[in-house]
């Protein structure tokens, strides 16, 4: 019959070869070398990816759709012109007008005088000034680009 | 033997540390500091476009000095409106007519609402004027020729027997500010 002291030293003798196997050295040499070895090359990939992700990020932001406040100026040259010209004739027809009327010293004769006598008679010129340009549109942009 | 192992452990413990810290920071500083520069060259886009929008502005205002200058006497200003009833009445009279002034007022300007545009000031003026039917014509040419910016929202003319006609007419005249 196996008595309980030997059964103690038996479980004394496996406990003490498991303690045997026990690897007592806190460095490895070799093994701790590739593991920093590894740990380095993780740090770098990761810093290298980081690196190509903000390149990439910063090279390629469009700066030209971005919503800069930019006040478009444009300058309507053919309204202007167009204005222009039709105003032109208006002033030199006005100008005719007035200068003619004026020159006449005698101006109460006129009522009684037939319209068509003073049409045939008269050295003003009536234009046909144009109507189809819109003044409204034009003179206001006008107006605006003069102010 | 075992305090040089402590000692190594510890020196690598503090290596990593001051160099993960470094890298940390570094890290940061690249993030901030990309950050600074995207909004430096947005404002320095910004300051670009309105560098360019000044110079074509100076460019158009130079180039279109003339025509400003032809385009601003199609106007006229508030110290003009007596100058031009007077040369109303001036041609009036030139043409032997009965003019008499029915509305004089000037409405200010009005400023851009959500539904309407900023419209200039406006001289408001109407005309009853009676004569020869050759005259009242010439006035209504008159009127219809003065070389400013106007509208007419009405006009008549009515012939009061053989010799006498009459006409009406309101102006709306763009005043230049």
């Amino acid at each position: 019959m196996i008595e309980a002291h030997a059964i103690k030293k038996m479980v004394q003798g496996v406990v003490r070869r498991n303690r045997g196997l026990r690897d007592r050295r806190i460095m490895h040499p070799a093994r701790d070398w590739f593991i920093g070895l590894g740990v380095m090359l993780l740090c770098v990939i990761a810093g290298g990816s980081y690196s190509a992700v903000l390149y990439v990020t910063y090279d390629t932001i469009d700066y030209s759709k971005t919503d800069i406040d930019q006040t478009l100026i444009t300058y309507r040259s053919a309204s202007v012109e167009e204005a222009i010209a039709t105003y032109t004739v208006k002033k030199e027809a006005h100008d005719a007008l007035v200068s003619n009327v004026l020159a006449v010293p005698d101006s109460t004769e006129s009522s009684s005088i037939d319209s068509e006598d003073v049409f045939a008679t008269s050295s003003v010129s009536m234009p046909d000034v144009p109507t189809e340009v819109n003044e409204e549109t034009s003179i206001i942009e006008a107006s605006v680009l003069v102010n | 033997m075992k305090i040089r192992i402590k000692t190594i452990a510890l020196c690598a413990l503090v290596y990593c540390l001051i160099f993960g810290g470094a890298l940390v920071y570094g890290i940061y500083k690249i993030t901030s500091l990309g950050t600074e520069y995207e909004n430096s060259r947005r404002i320095l886009d910004e300051q670009q476009a309105k560098e360019k929008a000044y110079y074509d502005l100076v460019q158009i205002v130079t180039t279109t000095k003339d025509d400003r200058a032809t385009l601003a006497s199609f106007f006229i200003t508030e110290k003009d409106t007596i100058t031009f009833i007077t040369s109303i009445e001036d041609y009036a009279r030139g043409q032997n007519v009965q003019l008499e002034t029915t509305q004089l007022a000037v409405e200010p300007r009005k400023e851009k609402t959500e539904k309407t545009l900023p419209a200039e000031p406006m001289l408001k003026i109407g005309f009853t004027f009676k004569g020869s039917e050759t005259a009242v014509k010439n006035m209504v040419y008159f009127f219809e020729i003065l070389p400013l910016h106007k509208t007419v929202p009405d006009l008549t003319v009515l012939k009061l027997d053989d010799a006498t006609w009459e006409g009406r007419i309101a102006l709306e005249v763009t005043i230049s500010s």
